[in-house]
C-alpha cells in the first residue's frame, strides 16, 4: 500500500480529508515511509539558494536542535543538514537577516503580500517568539488555507479574498516552516494538522519544480520535524509504529 | 409525545438516524420533518457507505454514557417516520440553502427546527432570514473546541469527546450554549464518525429538549460572551485521526 494523501498534485486536485477511512496502523507506517523517502531524495546535494533562505534555514536548524532534546535521531539528521548547508556558496553565519520588526501589525485594512508576511512571521518566531500576533496571523493563514486549500500571492484588505498567483511554492514552504516551529513550541494539535496538510501538498508536487522554487534543505528540515512530531505524538499516545 | 413547536430538517445520515431513534426512545417526536434528499446515488457526507447498509448492523451498548449509541444503523429515516406516523416533506436537494428548502421551512408553523443536514453544510442568510430557530448540536465541547472534527482533536489533547447544543447563526459554533457535556473515550474509537460522535450529540439533544419540554423555555448554560473564546479547528488530518483512534486505553 502507498500513502494516498500526497499521490496526486494537490494544488491541481485538492484533498478534502473529509470522513477519511480508517486504515489501521498501516497508514502511519506508509506515511512515515513516504516522507522518509522524500527526505532522502531531496536532501542530497547543495542548491544555490538566496542568502536569506540559507540563513533562515540555518537559524531554524539551530532552534529545532535546541527544542528537541527528546529526539536524538532528529538532532543527528539536522546536524547532517547543517553540515550540508555550511557548504552552500551563499552560506554566511554572519549574514544579516534584517532587523525584525518590534511587533507584526495585525492590521488587515491593507493588501497583504503573503511572501513578506510569511518571511516576517518566520523571522519574528526566531527573534521575538512571544509576540502574540504570531498566533493571530498563523490562525488567519490556516483559516484561508483550510478553506481554499491554496495560498494566494496577495490578500485584499480584510484578509478574506486572495488574488494573484496560487502556485508560489515558496509560500507553502514558508507556512510549513512557521507551523513546524509553532507546533514544536506549543504542541497544539491544530497547528500540526495543517502542517501535515501543507507537507502533503509539497510532497505531491513534481520534484523538479519543487526543488527549483523551494530550498531543498529547508524542505528536508520541515519534513524531518514533521515526521519527528508524529513519532513523538505516537509515543505519547502509546500508538505502535511498525517502522522498518 | 409530539413536540408541537419543534420540527426537524434531516438528511438521511447516520447522525439523523441516531437522533430520530433517540427521540423516539425518549418519546420526544418532532411535529414534522423536512427530509433532504439528493437525486443522485452518491454517498453524501455523513452517510454510511453502501456496504454498511447490507450488514444489518445493530449496535448494542450497555454503558449509560453511551446509551444513545444503541441504534439500528439500517433503519432509514423515512421508514421510521412512516412507522411512527410522523409527517414529512421531501426536499429534492441536499442543500439546506436551496430556495425550495427555504420556502418549505418558511411555510411551516413550527418555530424551532432540529438541524441534522449533510456534513459540511453552513446555513446562509436566506435560511437564517426565515425567522425560524435552528437547534444544532455541535460535536465538541464549547467554547474550547469549535469547528470541524473536534472530537478527534479533543481525544488527542484531553482524552475526551464533547457535544454542545446551540441555535445556529451566521458565525460557526458561536452564540449562547444550551447544554454542553464531556464524554469518556468510546469503547470502539473506529466507530466515532458514524456512531459515537452522533451518540454524544444525541445525548445532548435529548437533554436539551427535555429541559425545554419541562419548563417551556430554552435555558442556556453558557452565554454568548462566554462562548466567544476558544479555538476553531478544521478537518483533522488522517494521520492524526488514526493516532486518536489507535491511542491506547481505547478498549477495543
Amino acid at each position: 500500500m502507498t500513502y494516498i494523501y500526497s499521490q496526486e498534485n494537490i494544488l491541481k486536485k485538492p484533498q478534502t480529508y473529509m470522513y477519511a477511512k480508517f486504515q489501521g496502523e498501516a497508514l502511519l507506517s506508509e506515511y512515515i515511509t513516504s516522507r522518509q523517502s522524500k527526505i532522502e531524495s531531496i536532501s542530497k546535494g547543495v542548491q544555490s539558494n538566496s542568502s536569506r533562505d540559507v540563513t533562515l534555514i540555518y537559524q531554524y536548524i539551530k532552534q529545532f536542535i535546541h527544542y528537541s532534546p527528546e529526539s536524538p535521531c532528529l538532532i543527528v539528521q539536522l546536524k547532517n543538514l547543517q553540515k550540508t548547508i555550511e557548504k552552500a556558496p551563499t552560506f554566511n553565519t554572519e549574514y544579516p537577516m534584517g532587523t525584525p520588526e518590534k511587533r507584526i501589525s495585525t492590521n488587515i485594512g491593507t493588501t497583504v503580500d503573503s511572501l513578506d508576511l510569511l518571511y516576517g512571521l518566520a523571522t519574528q518566531q526566531l527573534f521575538n517568539p512571544e509576540d502574540s500576533n504570531i498566533k493571530v496571523w498563523l490562525d488567519r493563514l490556516i483559516q484561508r488555507f483550510e478553506v481554499s486549500k491554496k495560498l494566494y500571492a496577495f490578500y485584499s484588505p480584510g484578509f478574506r479574498k486572495g488574488h494573484g498567483s496560487i502556485d508560489i511554492l515558496q509560500l507553502y514552504w514558508l507556512l510549513a516552516l512557521n507551523l513546524s516551529f509553532y507546533y514544536k513550541k506549543t504542541t497544539e494539535i491544530k497547528y500540526l494538522s495543517t502542517f501535515l496538510k501543507i507537507c502533503d501538498l509539497l510532497c505531491s508536487l513534481p520534484e523538479e519544480s519543487l526543488v527549483t522554487e523551494v530550498p531543498k534543505q529547508g524542505l528536508a528540515m520541515v519534513l524531518m520535524v514533521e515526521v519527528d512530531s508524529i513519532k513523538l505524538l505516537c509515543l505519547n499516545k502509546e500508538v505502535d509504529l511498525d517502522i522498518k | 409525545m409530539i413536540l408541537n413547536d419543534i420540527a426537524m430538517i434531516a438528511g438521511d445520515t447516520s447522525r439523523s438516524r441516531v437522533y430520530l431513534q433517540a427521540l423516539t426512545r425518549h418519546h420526544l417526536l418532532p411535529a414534522h420533518v423536512i427530509v433532504l434528499e439528493d437525486a443522485s446515488d452518491n454517498i453524501l457526507p455523513g452517510q454510511f457507505e453502501s456496504d454498511r447498509f447490507s450488514t444489518n448492523k445493530m449496535i448494542n451498548v450497555l454503558d449509560h454514557e453511551w446509551s444513545e449509541a444503541q441504534f439500528d444503523a439500517n433503519l432509514k429515516i423515512k421508514d421510521l417516520l412512516d412507522e411512527l406516523n410522523v409527517s414529512y416533506d421531501i426536499a429534492i436537494s441536499k442543500d439546506i440553502n436551496n430556495l425550495s428548502v427555504v420556502d418549505m421551512v418558511q411555510n411551516r408553523p413550527e418555530s424551532v427546527f432540529i438541524y441534522s443536514g449533510f456534513g459540511g453544510g453552513i446555513l446562509r442568510d436566506d435560511i437564517l432570514g426565515t425567522g425560524k430557530s435552528f437547534l444544532h448540536v455541535h460535536g465538541g465541547y464549547l467554547p474550547d473546541f469549535k469547528g470541524s472534527t473536534t472530537n478527534y482533536y479533543s481525544l488527542i489533547s484531553d482524552d475526551s469527546l464533547g457535544a454542545s447544543s446551540l441555535f445556529l447563526n451566521a458565525e460557526i459554533d458561536s452564540g449562547s450554549v444550551l447544554v454542553r457535556r464531556k464524554f469518556s473515550p468510546p469503547p470502539n474509537r473506529q466507530e466515532i464518525d458514524h456512531v459515537y460522535d452522533s451518540a454524544a450529540r444525541a445525548k445532548v439533544l435529548i437533554e436539551t429538549i427535555k429541559n425545554y419540554a419541562e419548563s417551556n423555555e430554552w435555558k442556556f448554560e453558557l452565554s454568548e460572551k462566554d462562548n466567544n473564546e476558544g479555538e476553531t479547528y478544521f478537518i483533522i488530518h488522517p494521520v492524526l485521526k488514526h493516532i486518536a483512534i489507535l491511542a491506547k486505553d481505547n478498549g477495543i
